[in-house]
């Protein structure tokens, strides 16, 4: 009688565990989904912004037309300077300098803001053999963090090949508990 | 006439009240579990019905920038380009009750607008009490006075809504 009452307990306490094991286990799926969705809605937002930056219309010009931002990185690979504007200035710094002031126009980055800093970066391979790549190419990185140090697992990316050789990559740091609204 | 001796009596007794403790033990687990999964559930509930709502927003952001209304079609290879001379010419009166929002804007982002210039094209006003908003950003393109080629600029598209899922 004694023994039996014993295995009965031991039955009750192990179908407590298997429910709470299949209950743990639900919860957990439950709890994952939201944070997934909005991860995709974030990386088709930076992609975006990448599209529009990239159209964006420079003030260098060739036969009357504006070369827009996306044309202008391949010209600075090329010849590194503006044509149309008879400045005969280093392309690749005045592109610098305007994918700064675009980046921060568009997500206003700061301590108290949703957006924490961002890393911009375009990359220009020298050589054509793939293995060769990494250690020839050559960088134009612009970053800035008025929110701290970047955490990697909070950035979105979207990375977009633009020509022969040359990619452009942008992440956005923020907290992924806050979003951005207008 | 059957008599049951005191002991069996006793045991089947035993056995009953055992069963009954086995039972309101499993109520109550089952009813903690229901108490935490609800507890939880109410507590995502409003957060993911405004995060739905953004995503809900922000695909209707995206359709309106494909849309004859807003696209430029002049440029073949642009898919997310808007023209900004059909919007300022857009109809608003007709488009409020179209596109069944509660809010719509058209933001120039960059360059930013010279002092006196405004840099916001309202479709729909904002009404008051209004809750998130999503937006998406898009190529503005517009006729240069200059050069009288066409200029893309930085814009975004300010959405709120959609007055059905409410």
């Amino acid at each position: 009688m004694n023994k039996k009452s014993q295995e009965e307990m031991v039955g009750f306490v192990m179908v407590v565990a298997l429910v709470a094991v299949i209950f743990l286990v639900f919860l957990g799926i439950m709890m994952r989904k939201p944070g997934a969705e909005e991860d995709r809605t974030r990386v088709d937002e930076v992609s975006l912004f990448l599209d529009a930056m990239l159209e964006y219309s420079t003030d260098c010009e060739v036969a009357g037309s504006r070369l827009n931002f996306k044309d202008a990185i391949i010209e600075a690979k090329e010849t590194n300077r503006c044509p149309g504007t008879g400045v005969d200035g280093n392309l690749k710094e005045n592109l610098e300098e305007l994918s700064k002031e675009i980046i921060e126009k568009s997500w206003n980055p700061g301590q108290d803001k949703p957006v924490k800093g961002y890393l911009f970066e375009v990359v220009f391979e020298k050589a054509d053999d793939p293995l060769l790549r990494s250690e020839e190419a050559e960088i134009i990185a612009i970053s800035a963090f008025p929110g701290g140090s970047p955490d990697e697992r909070e950035a979105k990316t979207a990375e977009k090949p633009i020509g022969k050789g040359i990619k452009v990559s942008l992440k956005i740091y923020e907290n992924l508990g806050t979003k951005t609204t207008a | 006439m059957t008599y049951y001796s005191a002991d069996f009596s006793k045991k089947a007794q035993l056995k009953i009240q055992q069963m009954a403790f086995v039972l309101v033990a499993l109520m109550i687990f089952f009813g903690l579990v229901a108490v935490i999964y609800l507890s939880i559930w109410s507590s995502n509930l409003e957060e993911s019905a405004a995060q739905r709502q953004e995503e809900e927003a922000l695909q209707i952001a995206l359709a309106l920038a494909g849309s004859p209304e807003f696209a430029f079609t002049s440029s073949s290879d642009c898919s997310s380009c808007v023209d900004f001379e059909k919007i300022v010419s857009l109809d608003k009166d007709i488009y409020k009750t179209l596109w069944n929002l509660d809010y719509l804007e058209v933001e120039i982002v960059y360059p930013v607008p010279e002092s006196g210039e405004t840099n916001k094209i309202t479709i729909i006003p904002r009404p008051p009490n209004l809750g998130s908003t999503s937006s998406v950003f898009i190529s503005l393109v517009r006729r240069d006075q200059s050069t009288r080629d066409f200029k893309y600029e930085i814009g975004k598209i300010i959405v709120s809504g959609g007055k059905s899922s409410e």
